[in-house]
């Protein structure tokens, strides 16, 4: 059994807007925004998704409903490797 | 079952034929000449089963048994002319081919052509054809398809680059990098160091290997839905 943090995200949980995490997310709730993980996305098949996905590994179960973009992959990106709190706000004049 | 059997050289034409074993004489095929056995022995064969394997018939789906190095059968059941050979093509061999054997479609230049079906298909270059195969399709090397590919699985081999505008598959399992304009599958696999990129993909199951890279707009759907059916 996997033992590693695992955020679930089941209807009990209520979560609005986009979601950027180091751990990683089982879905199994409707849910519409962005996903970030830095590790594994697991959509069961309750899970249903619109939006945009970024994670390290991905599995979407037969039964789940999912529209997103996504970007699935072993390079980190350049968002993930910043604290989001220590982003610099874009310059009016940039 | 005794399948002994022995091989007799004629000493009047030196032609050489197959008795049973325990013969005492018999005739020359050849030239009719009597032959006293124990004179003409060669040596014993003893004969081994033949290797054999199960196909289908692509009519009636009768299952029927060949011989494993056969080139060609008829269905019992519906008497279809079943081609068993497999083929070897490179640029210039345009010709329609429908088999049961495997098709491998590689060369330097570009192979344009009409419908290939067949039970396994190797698409290692450039290729312009409709494809259907009816157990596997596996791209290998640089593999690039400018039509329509069909079969219950697809492959990208490892270390492969491959390109290809529609897949039509129930599997798709990626070692190997593929770009692609669209795919319909039910089920999709990106293992360990796999690729695949497409502008939209269209599945049921998808399951990413850590190693694995997706790219694309995914959605999921239920075959209710029939988009397989009616792409």
């Amino acid at each position: 059994m996997d033992s590693e943090p695992l955020l679930h995200i089941t209807d009990q949980l209520k979560l609005k807007g986009d979601l950027s995490t180091s751990l990683s997310v089982h879905l199994s709730t409707p849910y519409f925004g962005k996903i970030k993980t830095k590790k594994k996305l697991h959509c069961d098949s309750n899970a249903e998704l619109q939006g945009s996905i970024r994670s390290l590994t991905l599995k979407v179960e037969n039964g789940a409903k999912v529209h997103a973009d996504v970007q699935i992959g072993t390079r980190i990106p350049l968002w993930l490797k910043i604290p989001f709190s220590m982003k610099k706000a874009p310059s009016p004049h940039e | 079952m005794n399948n002994a059997s022995i091989q007799v050289h004629c000493p009047s034409c030196q032609h050489q034929q197959t008795e049973p074993e325990g013969v005492i004489s018999t005739n020359c095929r050849a030239c009719g000449s009597y032959i006293r056995v124990s004179d003409a022995i060669l040596k014993p064969v003893i004969k081994s089963p033949k290797a054999t394997r199960t196909i289908e018939c692509i009519h009636c789906q009768t299952p029927i048994r060949v011989v494993e190095t056969a080139l060609s059968s008829i269905c019992p059941n519906c008497s279809t002319h079943l081609n068993l050979q497999s083929y070897k093509l490179t640029a210039g061999d345009d010709a329609n081919i429908n088999t049961l054997g495997t098709v491998s479609i590689q060369g330097r230049k570009r192979y344009d052509g009409n419908e290939i079906q067949a039970s396994r298909i190797e698409i290692g270059c450039k290729v312009s054809a409709r494809l259907i195969a009816r157990e596997e399709a596996i791209f290998s090397h640089h593999g690039s398809l400018d039509g329509k590919l069909e079969a219950p699985k697809i492959s990208i081999a490892p270390k492969s680059t491959a390109k290809a505008r529609l897949l039509l598959t129930p599997f798709l399992e990626v070692e190997g990098e593929i770009l692609c304009d669209q795919i319909r599958a039910k089920k999709i696999v990106v293992r360990h160091k796999g690729n695949l990129s497409a502008k939209r993909i269209f599945c049921e199951e998808i399951i990413v290997d850590d190693g694995g890279v997706l790219r694309g707009r995914l959605t999921t759907f239920n075959l209710e839905q029939q988009i397989m059916l009616n792409p």
